[in-house]
């Protein structure tokens, strides 16, 4: 079994080229604040996606979070590297939306929804789903494990699993120390495996 | 490599959160993963789980998305920048505002004055403040018709909160739980 296909982290430094386009930003060039977006649009709205769930929700957020870093580029210290600072503002964006959906939920305004995917989850028949399931059935299962997980520790799980960022950097998004990002994503795993484990998807898997 | 001494033994198996570092260190190098099937097994879990989750598709964005996405913080940002006004605008209009109020109520009290302890009106930076000046002279006499009118403005006041507070829209009430802390949002959900 070969491990994980995570990428590996980039490095995060921030270079020259990276100081020369914070100067022009800050001197109010719109084509360097153009620039940016088209440098870090894809990654973040790969990050949101993942997060909400939702295509064109994590589109909104991804302009939410370069509306909010035009306007908080003066405020912007230098203490972490550029695409970090975008990963917070996207994050407490995305947390945000998925609070007001959990909100909205609790206040059963998508009761119907919640419903209909609890019904869909019953039908599955837990033995049968290693033999019989297509991929994308499977896939369905995992994507909902993953998006079971409380708002936080998906964000925790979606930015060291998916976008390779390190415990260090995570910290320095989510404003947490690196013990309680390793503790937080060690978590989400546990809950992943768990729910897939549940669902009968682990039951052929060796080890290396 | 975690602090760990003496797992050798499989009744001293290695915690989630060991095993747990060892994956996110990429790592299968134990003495004791290598002797102890039960931990292999575990760790051999933990790892298929993540290769499931990165077999998730990836997010598809296409080059029409990317430039969609352009073109919407672009016309965002115009956008803003069309109601932008100069700092000093708002302030000068609540200024002259102000001003004009002031005046106006100086000559309506100046005809009134001659009695003591008259309401009087006085201006703020943010807005008007109205306060019951007490008089050193002898206190005026409030009559019952003016008394209900002063009543009547609280009331007011109270019904449009009330009416606010009613008929909040759902957006509204999730505006209000976004200022929530995380303690007291929980503590709501709780609830």
């Amino acid at each position: 079994m070969t491990l994980t296909l995570k990428q590996r982290p980039m490095s995060h430094d921030r270079t020259d080229p990276e100081a020369a386009l914070l100067a022009r930003l800050r001197a109010g060039d719109d084509t360097a604040f153009e620039e940016l977006v088209r440098q870090h649009q894809e990654p973040l709205v790969r990050f949101t996606h993942r997060l909400v769930g939702d295509l064109d929700e994590a589109s909104d957020v991804v302009q939410e979070t370069f509306i909010r870093a035009y306007e908080g580029i003066d405020d912007f210290r230098g203490g972490s590297a550029l695409h970090t600072w975008l990963y917070r503002i996207a994050y407490h964006q995305a947390i945000s939306l998925l609070r007001r959906r959990r909100v909205r939920r609790f206040l059963r305004l998508d009761r119907d929804e919640e419903f209909t995917e609890a019904v869909e989850l019953q039908l599955v028949d837990r033995h049968d789903v290693v033999a019989d399931l297509e991929h994308a059935e499977l896939m369905r299962h995992v994507a909902a494990s993953v998006e079971q997980l409380p708002p936080r520790q998906r964000g925790i799980f979606v930015m060291r699993h998916f976008e390779a960022l390190t415990h260090a950097e995570i910290a320095q998004i989510v404003g947490r120390s690196e013990g309680a990002i390793r503790a937080g994503y060690f978590h989400a795993v546990r809950k992943v495996r768990a729910a897939i484990g549940a669902a009968g998807l682990l039951e052929d898997e060796e080890p290396s | 490599m975690i602090g760990r001494v003496d797992k050798h033994l499989s009744d001293n198996h290695l915690s989630d959160d060991e095993l747990l570092a060892l994956v996110d260190s990429d790592t299968a190098d134990d003495d004791h993963l290598s002797q102890c099937g039960a931990c292999r097994r575990r760790y051999g879990e933990f790892v298929a789980t993540l290769e499931l989750a990165s077999r998730l598709p990836p997010t598809q964005w296409s080059a029409l998305q990317r430039e969609a996405l352009v073109h919407g913080v672009r016309r965002r940002l115009r956008g803003r920048r069309t109601v932008h006004r100069p700092g000093w605008q708002p302030a000068l209009g609540g200024a002259l505002a102000t001003g004009v109020l002031a005046v106006l109520l100086t000559l309506t009290t100046n005809l009134t004055i001659g009695s003591p302890g008259h309401v009087t009106v006085i201006s703020s930076g943010s807005g008007l403040v109205a306060e019951a000046a007490e008089s050193v002279h002898a206190p005026r006499v409030v009559s019952e018709d003016e008394f209900e009118e002063e009543l009547d403005e609280t009331e007011v006041a109270g019904m449009i909160e009330t009416y606010l507070m009613e008929t909040a829209s759902a957006d509204e009430l999730m505006w209000e739980l976004e200022e929530l802390s995380d303690d007291q949002y929980y503590a709501l959900l709780d609830e």
